[in-house]
């Protein structure tokens, strides 16, 4: 991770002579991971841009490879990491947040990519010189948070929505905090909203997640941990610190707790181990209708519903569109679309093969009397599939 | 419903539309305000007056140049300074503010603390009671209640007006001391001059002008008429600076009798008015001194964290905003100590405070300067010739008095 404050007014040097000095860095700012186009070299008083490919960064600053290929002027209607974006005002259209873009946040991997913006205090400390005598921890959005640039009055706005936030897939967040340091893992983290914040996590991987789960506050931590599934807490539970397990335990209320140690009976490799314990559950009786009734006013509507007889055991299940083409007086438990069920203890594997055999998309879990526990759905099996994947290819 | 009551609230819809000139141009006759004025009636007649056309010409014309930036960019003066200077100048500039800002605060609290002394209250209560009830009035009560509140009382400088006339001045001389200036080399005539400068155009007053337009919501099209409240705020303020500038000169000037501060000036003032004129300056004082004890430490906080990137805004709660009200409540407690600590007489803080403001002034007209010249910014809104050679010209005179001020301190026999 490189911070463009670290970069500009660097000299860039030729043939072991100051060649000039790199000014500001050329992006495609529509683009979710802009790369760095032209690097803008002040020389005599001049701007020149250079192709980054012709420049390699050192510690003291650039060496410019070669001067063969030509250098281009100066263009105003370029979109610039220190022109247009530095300094600038972050506006936050929901919580109307007004911040400044105090640094930006670069990524040297072969090229040179933005990855996001610095609003923190550490970004100004940094730029005034002043980080060996204060540490602060630097507050990174992601570049993928950006929704939009307003360029009214030649000035450039940026707006970050929850919209936009909820636009951005979990997973897509998860591989960008996967990429990032442990600090600012846990600062975009506490940012989000507790719901995302908690999908995101889970959608990292196990050493990520870790990190996050260890370093978040206190504060933050009870209002993730709230919205994470109790099979995600109980797959980390060997992993983290046990003083951390014990204050995550006490955070979710005794109820999950228990449920948490119920998974942990289980084993993680067995269906009432991954299973999630959060799902929809109708009696029988109910009328298409009243079912339609009561989804209505839900969001987001669940995909499938356990229906139950009056004894509370398991009926089957049925899929939420199928509601829509039934009988409006027709009893759920007439049209359920599956009657398959497993106990907690068949193995993964298991699962695995009963799912891509007969096509399921969702397999509720149930006890010995039959009462549904909990549901396994295709994404969890998928999860799963994929980690054996990793797993394999780290072998 | 009495007289007195049906009267506020006549006066009610004026205070309605009373844009962001009056109430800037309001709060600069503050504690240091009405003090300096005293002060040069009291020891150099009318011989100052002169000052107060140049100072209306500069207050006018550099709070028209606020105004206008924040019409047209929405943006208050210190985002201008980040997003075209960056954050070296930044830092600089708002260091700058927040020494001048602390001065000011001061002057405020001892204002307060010469008010409540007429009425023999020790300033080791009443300070320390301001500086907390400032701090509750403004966070937990509604700031523009509390500002149209003290606009109202402003009026009581109207004491001044009546008291000016009824003492029959010698109107032929303040007329030619207005028109011609004359000046006198000595430090503590410069030392006043500077105040009177730095009183009236303040760094505080030219980012709150620009904030609170940006805060209304004013655009372009209000440009004429934010004008018109600009320079009526800038003549009402020097309006009243002239009458308590007449009123010491003629009672206290013409009998010889020094004062150091405004209070002394309102208690050496009874024998000319009564007692009643002395409660009604004394309430004069005291409602400018809160009224700048209120608005000077709240803009602070907001300037800083604006340029920062700070949540800044008195609609956030304490957690979600800590640097926004931590730099309120620290602005308001220093500026509160240095009155209560024994070094520092009240007379020097608010004198010297207002001729610190006169120099830290100089950067901020550069700044001022070369934002309102840039085209990229104001397009075609930016400055005129007009306009440049009056601030250049005040720039200059700034820098010339501050410079001869310093010339005098370091070599008290240069002339």
């Amino acid at each position: 991770m490189i911070y463009l404050s670290n970069l500009l007014n660097k000299n860039v040097f030729f043939e072991r002579k100051i060649f000039g000095k790199m000014v500001d860095f050329a992006v495609l700012e529509s683009s979710p991971t802009p790369s760095v186009s032209k690097i803008v070299v002040k020389q005599n008083g001049k701007k020149i841009t250079i192709s980054p490919s012709e420049i390699t960064l050192r510690s003291f600053g650039a060496v410019l490879n070669s001067t063969k290929s030509p250098f281009l002027p100066y263009d105003e209607r370029d979109f610039y990491l220190n022109e247009d974006l530095l300094d600038k005002q972050v506006i936050d259209i929901d919580d109307r947040r007004l911040v400044r873009v105090n640094d930006v946040v670069l990524e040297a991997n072969g090229q040179l990519k933005v990855i996001g913006i610095d609003i923190g205090a550490a970004g100004i400390i940094r730029r005034l010189g002043l980080d060996k005598l204060i540490k602060t921890e630097p507050k990174i959005i992601p570049w993928q948070m950006i929704e939009a640039f307003d360029y009214q009055t030649g000035n450039v706005k940026i707006s970050l929505s929850q919209n936009r936030l909820n636009k951005i897939h979990p997973s897509e967040l998860a591989d960008i905090l996967e990429n990032l340091g442990s600090k600012e893992r846990v600062s975009i983290v506490e940012s989000l909203d507790p719901r995302s914040a908690a999908k995101v996590i889970e959608e990292t991987d196990i050493r990520t997640r870790e990190a996050i789960l260890e370093g978040l506050k206190a504060s933050a931590l009870g209002q993730v941990v709230a919205k994470m599934h109790v099979a995600s807490i109980a797959g980390l539970f060997y992993k983290l610190n046990p003083l951390r397990i014990r204050e995550i335990l006490k955070l979710i209320g005794q109820e999950r707790a228990q449920k948490v140690e119920r998974v942990l009976d289980f084993g993680s490799e067995t269906a009432g181990g991954m299973m999630r314990t959060t799902f929809w559950q109708f009696d029988g009786n109910l009328t298409v209708k009243e079912t339609y009734n009561k989804l209505f006013e839900e969001s987001p509507k669940p995909e499938a519903i356990v229906v139950t007889n009056g004894n509370e055991k398991l009926v089957g299940i049925i899929y939420t569109k199928d509601i829509l083409d039934s009988d409006s007086l027709a009893q759920l438990k007439d049209i359920v679309a599956e009657r398959k069920f497993v106990h907690p203890e068949v193995s993964v594997n298991d699962l695995i093969t009963l799912f891509s055999r007969y096509n399921l998309r969702l397999l509720p879990i149930v006890d010995r009397d039959k009462k549904p526990i909990g549901v396994v759905k295709i994404d969890n099996i998928l999860e799963k599939i994929e980690e054996r994947t990793r797993v394999d290819e780290l072998i | 419903m009495n007289l007195f009551k049906r009267k506020i609230i006549a006066f009610l819809p004026i205070l309605a539309i009373m844009g962001p000139g009056i109430i800037a141009a309001s709060a600069d006759n503050d504690a240091g305000g009405i003090t300096t004025y005293s002060v040069a009636g009291a020891t150099y007649g009318h011989s100052l007056l002169w000052v107060l056309v140049f100072t209306t010409l500069a207050l006018a014309i550099t709070q028209e140049i606020g105004a206008r930036m924040g019409l047209v960019t929405g943006k208050g003066l210190a985002s201008l300074i980040r997003e075209k200077f960056g954050i070296r100048w930044t830092a600089f500039v708002m260091g700058v503010l927040f020494i001048a800002n602390l001065g000011t605060i001061a002057a405020e609290f001892a204002g307060i603390a010469a008010a409540f002394e007429i009425f023999n209250v020790s300033k080791y209560i009443s300070v320390p009671i301001a500086v907390l009830a400032m701090f509750f009035l403004v966070t937990k009560g509604s700031f523009k209640r509390l500002e149209k509140i003290f606009l109202l009382f402003s009026f009581f400088f109207i004491a001044y007006a009546i008291s000016a006339f009824t003492l029959k001045p010698d109107w032929g001389s303040a007329i030619s001391s207005l028109v011609v200036p004359s000046l006198q080399l000595d430090k503590g005539y410069i030392l006043t001059l500077m105040a009177l400068i730095g009183t009236t155009i303040t760094p505080w007053g030219q980012f709150f002008i620009q904030g609170y337009v940006v805060d209304k919501k004013l655009t372009k099209d209000d440009l004429k008429i934010e004008r018109g409240d600009v320079f009526f705020g800038s003549f009402i303020t020097n309006l009243v600076a002239f009458f308590i500038i007449i009123t010491t000169a003629g009672a206290l000037f013409a009998h010889g009798i020094q004062i150091s501060d405004a209070k002394d000036a309102a208690l050496a003032l009874r024998p000319f008015f009564g007692e009643f004129a002395t409660i009604l300056f004394g309430f004069g004082l005291l409602n400018a001194s809160l009224f700048g004890a209120a608005i000077v430490p709240i803009s602070t906080s907001y300037v800083i964290t604006e340029a920062f990137g700070m949540e800044s805004g008195l609609n956030y709660s304490f957690k979600q905003a800590p640097e926004f009200y931590g730099l309120f409540a620290i602005s308001l407690v220093l500026g509160g100590l240095f009155v209560i600590l024994p070094f520092f007489p009240l007379l020097t803080i608010l004198v010297v405070s207002q001729a610190i403001n006169a120099v830290l002034l100089i950067p901020i007209f550069i700044f001022l300067y070369l934002l309102s010249n840039d085209k990229k910014i104001l397009g075609e809104y930016a400055s005129n010739k007009v306009m440049n050679i009056i601030v250049l010209l005040a720039l200059m005179a700034i820098s010339a008095t501050a410079l001869i001020f310093v010339a005098t301190t370091i070599f008290p026999n240069i002339f």
